[in-house]
């Protein structure tokens, strides 16, 4: 035995080589989260607070107090946004979360080419925002679009139709856009779900006498219901803060300019840093008023 | 209730064979048990009864109509399944109702028998919980009663005690005999425990490897073993296999075991079994030790010694050849000693040395 004293104890060696590995594993996420979240967060909020414009941008400003938030939330302009995003995020998700679920149902019994499916299906999710974007603006273009060519040599429609110009059709079509690219998402996680679900419920269901709909309704439906509202929360909040879907297909014009694009425009045409920013901060209040009721009903 | 009958049914899933031609009759009002090892093919043959799965040859008769191609909920069956399946987000009451729900019973009928059925189970002050909130036991009686609520044809159970603790299952297993004794309900019940095959089955039907190996009262399954396997698989202990030699002398026989020679005991009632090699079956608590009357006296070495409370077992070298006797708890036989055994000649039987078929005694 060794004396005491003379090392620290192994155990004790132990805890402290597990202490130093524990922080140089956190080291690379303390700093991504410092860089891109916290930094953005603090400064956001300092330019909210003070007169930033062009010439004031990077120097010292002007402090403003409340001013750009004032000017923010008499702007009608921002309320019009608030209300075109939320009506987009609605009926964004929830086709999104309708088309996902029907995906998810039609892929999760086994069929020839089933494992085909699966992918395409995943396509319009994991492609980039931008190609996808202007595929679509080619597709639905008014002179050379295909999608008006065979409304019109099918007789649907007298002359092309701008799909991406004209209320409301734009918006229309952004929402169509959302629900297009992210029922993948929600296919994956109802998808999930559904492999899940005891496939005796199923048979006792069939040999209660239960047909396919009611096995749906009594089976399926209640085992989904929790996954498809955290999918419906989750896809909410994202699409909320959702920027450049709607500004590559329209830029914010003919009645989709959502809050984001809002914000945009008021730094980057506008040059008033300081509302876009209150505006910034405004969305996050929001968001965080919405987000953690949320995660506190469905995160464990 | 309803006889349900199986003819020559076959069952592959890709190149694997499940069960190859299955012919069974379930009479009106029995108890049948389904016995074998995992795999065996015993919960198919439960699943095709229920529609669960189609029969790849074969079909399948309840109560005189065949069934193959009906739907699992229009063949008016209950199936109880290991995990229960109860529905998990309905209380036991609306688990209860489900099936009369689906049926368009009315809803005065549906109270008065979900609380007919809750009152026979004894789980009335379960109603308005949700499975997650009960016990194994009490989920299997909720299994139980939304089987039994329908009134249905016949019950299939699959392993419907499995994944209780032993003390339940016997607790549970009493009341499902009682319970089926008393609404007379034809009942197949799979099971790999061959204890619960003994007490519940009026019938056992014994299946190794998609084939059926023997069907019979439990008496008759444990007495007379239809073959090896059968001898092995039901009782515990397994049955004692030994080899031997039978050779006819005049008017008697003599049994070579090893170098041994028994005599065939003269005016025991029963004739020795016939000449050639054979597997003698004999059960560990039908030998006796030290004196006879018997077939006897066969030489042994006592190899080991397990104390079960009860009884004591006694594992024996007989020349080269392994066995197992039963023996009360104040037996003294310790390892090492010889001991000499005595067979009761009316509860041996024979089996073919190469089949493994039983040869002996006929019938």
């Amino acid at each position: 035995m060794r004396p005491a004293g003379a090392d620290p104890h192994p155990a004790e060696a132990l805890r402290r080589a597990e202490e130093r590995l524990a922080w140089a594993l956190l080291a690379l996420p303390l700093v991504s989260v410092v860089g891109v979240v916290a930094f953005p967060l603090v400064y956001n909020l300092w330019t909210s607070l003070h007169e930033v414009r062009l010439g004031t941008l990077g120097g010292p400003a002007p402090f403003a107090g409340l001013a750009n938030y004032v000017r923010a939330v008499t702007e009608p302009e921002l309320w019009r946004a608030v209300a075109v995003t939320v009506a987009y995020a609605l009926a964004g998700v929830a086709l999104s979360v309708g088309l996902g679920l029907a995906a998810a149902l039609a892929v999760n019994r086994p069929f020839r080419g089933r494992g085909v499916f699966r992918a395409l299906f995943l396509f319009p999710y994991v492609a980039p925002a931008v190609s996808v974007a202007f595929v679509w603006r080619w597709l639905l273009d008014p002179v050379y679009g295909a999608v008006n060519w065979a409304l019109q040599r099918a007789g649907a429609v007298e002359g092309p139709v701008a799909w991406l110009s004209t209320e409301p059709l734009a918006f229309a079509t952004v929402v169509a856009f959302e629900g297009w690219r992210y029922f993948p998402f929600a296919m994956l996680f109802v998808l999930a779900r559904l492999q899940a679900v005891p496939p005796e419920l199923y048979e006792a269901a069939r040999v209660d006498g239960a047909g396919p709909w009611q096995r749906f309704r009594h089976v399926t439906w209640p085992e989904l219901r929790g996954m498809l509202a955290l999918v419906f929360a989750v896809r909410f909040l994202w699409t909320v803060n959702k920027f450049d879907d709607v500004f590559l297909l329209t830029g914010g014009a003919a009645g989709t300019r959502i809050v984001p694009l809002w914000i945009y425009d008021t730094a980057f045409r506008l040059h008033d840093f300081g509302t876009a920013a209150a505006g910034s901060a405004l969305l996050l209040a929001l968001l965080l008023g919405a987000g953690i009721p949320l995660c506190r009903r469905w995160l464990p | 209730m309803a006889e349900i009958f199986l003819d020559r049914v076959t069952k592959r899933f890709g190149r694997v064979e499940a069960l190859r031609e299955l012919t069974l009759r379930v009479r009106e009002g029995e108890l049948l048990v389904l016995l074998g090892p995992s795999g065996c093919g015993k919960s198919t043959a439960l699943r095709i009864v229920a529609g669960l799965e189609a029969p790849t040859s074969g079909g399948v008769w309840i109560g005189g109509r065949r069934v193959d191609g009906v739907e699992p909920g229009d063949r008016d069956l209950a199936f109880v399944f290991q995990t229960y399946a109860l529905y998990p987000h309905k209380t036991v009451a609306e688990n209860l109702a489900f099936p009369l729900r689906v049926r368009k019973v009315s809803r005065e009928e549906e109270e008065a028998r979900v609380r007919e059925v809750a009152a026979l189970l004894g789980i009335g002050e379960l109603l308005g919980r949700r499975p997650r909130e009960l016990s194994g036991g009490q989920r299997q009686r909720v299994a139980l009663g939304r089987a039994i609520v329908r009134r249905p044809r016949a019950f299939l159970m699959d392993e419907p005690l499995s994944n209780l603790d032993a003390r339940l299952r016997v607790e549970m297993r009493s009341e499902i005999r009682r319970l089926q004794q008393r609404l007379g309900t034809t009942t197949v019940y799979v099971t790999h425990d061959q204890v619960e095959a003994m007490t519940l089955g009026d019938r056992v039907a014994v299946l190794r490897q998609g084939r059926l190996q023997q069907v019979g009262t439990p008496r008759q399954v444990y007495e007379l073993p239809a073959n090896r396997f059968v001898a092995g698989f039901v009782g515990s202990p397994p049955m004692n296999l030994l080899r031997i030699h039978v050779e006819r002398t005049g008017d008697g026989a003599v049994l070579h075991v090893g170098d041994q020679a028994l005599p065939w005991p003269a005016g025991c009632g029963v004739g020795p079994p016939p000449p050639g090699p054979l597997e003698l079956g004999f059960r560990p608590h039908s030998a006796r030790l030290g004196s006879g009357p018997g077939l006897g006296p066969l030489r042994a070495r006592v190899e080991e010694r397990e104390y079960l409370g009860g009884a004591v077992l006694l594992h024996l070298d007989a020349g080269g050849q392994r066995i197992t006797v039963e023996r009360p708890p104040e037996a003294r036989e310790q390892p090492g000693e010889g001991v000499l055994l005595y067979l009761s000649p009316r509860e041996l039987v024979g089996f073919d040395v190469a089949t493994g078929e039983r040869v002996w005694p006929a019938g």
